[in-house]
């Protein structure tokens, strides 16, 4: 008996270390963000990007815009991205075989007309229908397709994407205007740099008119506001700390950029993957910087994109598991790189965190809860012990978000209203208690289902912006 | 009384400590936004008053300091974000009017103290205003403050030195700027093109010494942007013998910019040059500074393998040999299953769109 009680105990303080070490790394990461955040916006603050690109050598970028059945928001999308500002873009729209009519509404609104074409590069994709251009917005193309998905869709853009950079963005995103001259300034800093990502927003409860956001709200949703903080965290101080590493091995589908010579060195994106926006990354790692360790994937913390937030369990349960199955696709396809000290940090130090937290985390939380309240029933831990548990699982995490808010706060207060700020902090506070429990049971149950051979997408339906 | 703690009790303690310690962050946060909030209020109510003063100020000739000992030294920031944009966009004698209300008033040694003080925000926007009003005043100080260790201050007061037109500090801000990782090209480029075209004569005599790549590019891109004529014979020379991309493509901008003809006999040897932007740019340039001697050079690149190059040597020809493109028509449409000739296609196509 006595050696049954050790061995729960142990077990039930290994999984109070995990959670300790995760909250840990987190504070550690929050405290890296913060300081790279101040240095960049005190550097940036005075300089007039726009100016710049009047004078230097500014290179070319392709907007590429995957499209399924968007036949509801297409065209505003569309207006809206054609006003960015940026000297030279190019939009290119790849319709992935809509079955609804996404192709008759651009024929109707943008007047596209058919061109001769041909690929200039090869990567696999299904086969293009034909190529239109706009004669009322010269930098518009429309390339017509056999569905393939996204990865699919995308491969064929950059096919035919005449530009030295590449933007991925997803069809519903809503951009700030001047992304691209943000996102494009790494690029210009440092020829290393291949991939950069920027700060993805949730954008229920503003106000978009056309395309635009003209007033940053937050959504009655409890859901929508926990998922706010969610992003913040992700975002603001994961991905900002990861990038001191040069350690970024995710850049958010609704909005990347890359140089296309290293896209097509990797031979695109991988079509069928569940996780592409992951993948790629991580590939992109493995192939191109094992070759050369100067290359940079980055990351800028400005807000770039907005995206919708699912509002109902349904959707964001799907959400959650199809990105967990992505994870762990990604991982495992590339497992070489785990604790692979040829891979630099990336090997040793951030794909095992992935690996353990991000894959695994799940997993380990999941059992951990369990296990922790059958030990406590039975009286195999102490009080002192179960104090302590708890307070690092949750609390701990508490503490995580509201930095997260703070960070916000104190860099970009994208927020104006003071009780936008408090509901902020409420739901830093509140996510902690059951929703976060919550995300973690369904990527459980992704991963589940993952090993069990149901690694299908998954449909996501969005409730589209009001306006 | 003394309490015991195991090492759990310790953990649990130390996070509700740390919980605390946030919850008072968060405290000061709320109050920090309703300062914030307050301020913006002041502020706005300030500009009410103060905008119609402004304008009466400036078309009337009441004297500078009269109008600014109406305002608290407190609110001489609001003032001062209120004539940013103006003193960014006027020039001549508005300009001079409203930079009086910095240079020659209580403003002025307001804003030096603060460049004085140790707060890197403090100096910044001292520096920024000070700058932006040609506040010759604050040079020395502003000159020691190149030094600083910390980059926004260094940025900060780079820019109002050029503001200054201050050019005997421009190499000490090339110097001291590779000291920072996070002052870039573009960062330099922002505060180079503050200064007059005086800075070229400056610049062109350092060109013909420098070695470095990246001031080589600012400095040629600066040529451009004043369009600069002088500098076009030592350009030559470095475009042709450098080996960093950006150089030689800065380089061709230039000479398209000023249109040095004297450039087209080493644009033949660049137009097969490894680097497909470069080849494109050459082609660009060809458009403006070549003749019909480069039709088969221009015809070559029509193979090539990257589309802007070919893109390019299509326009080019178009522009440059007159009744080309019914030869590019057959050519396009006369080999069907030739790659190039595709992509020719594709460019025609492209073009009856656009036209």
């Amino acid at each position: 008996m006595e050696i049954i009680s050790y061995i729960v105990w142990g077990f039930n303080a290994l999984i109070l270390f995990y959670f300790l070490l995760i909250c840990s790394i987190y504070i550690i990461l929050n405290i890296v963000a913060f300081f790279k955040m101040i240095r960049y916006n005190r550097t940036i603050k005075y300089l007039d990007l726009k100016r710049v690109f009047k004078l230097t050598n500014y290179k070319a970028i392709s907007v590429i815009v995957p499209a399924y059945n968007e036949e509801n928001g297409i065209v505003e999308s569309l207006k809206s991205l054609l006003q960015l500002e940026y000297p030279d873009f190019q939009l290119v729209v790849v319709n992935d075989g809509s079955t609804d009519n996404t192709l008759q509404k651009l024929f109707e609104n943008f007047s596209i007309r058919q061109v001769s074409f041909t690929p200039f590069y090869k990567l696999k994709s299904q086969q293009i229908r034909s190529v239109y251009m706009s004669s009322e917005y010269p930098n518009l193309i429309v390339i017509d397709k056999v569905n393939g998905g996204k990865a699919d869709a995308i491969n064929a853009g950059i096919n035919l994407a005449k530009s030295p950079l590449i933007a991925v963005i997803d069809a519903d995103s809503v951009l700030e205007r001047d992304c691209l001259l943000k996102i494009v300034r790494p690029f210009m800093e440092d020829e290393n740099v291949i991939a950069v990502g920027g700060t993805i927003r949730i954008a229920n409860g503003s106000n978009i008119l056309h395309g635009n956001i003209v007033d940053v709200g937050l959504s009655k949703s409890w859901l929508a506001r926990f998922q706010v903080v969610e992003y913040l965290r992700a975002f603001l101080f994961g991905r900002n700390g990861f990038d001191v590493l040069n350690g970024i091995l995710i850049i958010s589908g609704a909005f990347s950029c890359f140089s296309r010579d290293a896209l097509i060195k990797i031979d695109g994106y991988r079509a069928g993957c569940i996780g592409e926006d992951m993948e790629i990354i991580v590939r992109m790692h493995r192939k191109l910087r094992k070759e050369n360790p100067k290359l940079r994937i980055t990351f800028i913390p400005d807000p770039v994109c907005w995206t919708e937030a699912p509002e109902t369990f349904k959707v964001l349960r799907s959400q959650r598991m199809r990105w967990q199955k992505g994870t762990v696709d990604s991982i495992l396809l590339h497992k070489k790189l785990f604790m692979n000290p040829a891979y630099g940090w990336i090997g040793m130090l951030v794909f095992p965190y992935f690996a353990l937290f991000e894959m695994l985390g799940p997993v380990i939380e999941i059992f951990g809860y369990f296990f922790f309240i059958i030990s406590f029933s039975f009286g195999f831990v102490t009080l002192s012990f179960a104090v302590a548990f708890l307070t690092t699982a949750i609390l701990y995490g508490v503490v995580l978000s509201v930095l997260s808010v703070i960070l916000e706060e104190l860099s970009f207060q994208r927020y104006p209203k003071l009780s936008q700020l408090l509901t902020l902090m409420a739901a830093a506070f509140l996510e902690n208690f059951g929703y976060r429990q919550l995300t973690t049971w369904w990527r459980f149950r992704g991963m589940f289902e993952y090993f069990t051979g149901k690694r299908h997408w998954g449909q996501m339906e969005k409730k589209g912006f009001a306006k | 009384m003394f309490i015991h703690l195991d090492i759990f009790g310790f953990l649990a303690l130390t996070i509700f400590s740390l919980l605390t310690l946030v919850y008072l962050l968060v405290v000061q946060v709320v109050l920090l936004r309703l300062l914030h909030g307050y301020r913006a209020k002041q502020k706005q109510k300030f500009i009410a008053v103060w905008e119609e003063r402004v304008f009466n100020y400036l078309e009337n000739n009441e004297k500078p300091e009269l109008l600014i000992k109406k305002i608290q030294r407190r609110k001489y920031r609001y003032l001062l974000h209120y004539l940013r944009e103006f003193l960014l966009m006027l020039k001549g004698d508005d300009f001079d009017r409203l930079s009086a209300l910095i240079n020659q008033t209580k403003i002025q040694p307001f804003l030096i103290s603060r460049l004085k003080s140790g707060s890197p925000r403090k100096i910044n926007e001292a520096a920024y205003f000070l700058g932006l009003a040609k506040s010759g005043a604050a040079r020395n100080i502003l000159r020691k403050k190149l030094r600083s260790q910390n980059a926004s201050v260094f940025l900060s007061s780079a820019l109002a030195l050029a503001r200054l037109n201050d050019i005997e500090v421009v190499f000490e801000i090339f110097r001291n700027a590779y000291r920072f990782k996070f002052v870039s090209k573009d960062s330099l480029l922002v505060i180079m093109s503050e200064f007059s075209s005086d800075i070229c004569e400056v610049l062109l005599q350092n060109l013909k010494k420098e070695k470095n790549a990246l001031i080589q590019s600012i400095t040629i891109t600066l040529f451009r942007h004043f369009k600069y004529y002088p500098a076009g014979e030592i350009v030559l020379k470095i475009a042709v013998y450098s080996q960093n991309k950006e150089v030689t493509i800065e380089s061709i901008k230039y000479f398209t910019s000023i249109e040095f003809l004297k450039a087209a006999n080493a644009l033949r040897a660049l137009i097969n040059s490894p680097k497909a932007e470069i080849r494109a740019e050459v082609l660009k340039a060809l458009a403006v500074l070549g003749d019909s001697s480069f039709e088969q050079r221009i015809w070559d690149r029509m193979y090539d393998s990257e589309y802007e190059v070919q893109y390019n040597a299509v326009t080019t020809l178009m522009i440059l040999i007159p009744g080309s493109e019914e030869k590019i028509s057959q050519f396009a449409y006369g080999n069907l299953k030739d790659r190039a000739a595709a992509i020719v296609r594709m460019v025609l196509s492209e073009r009856s769109i656009k036209s």
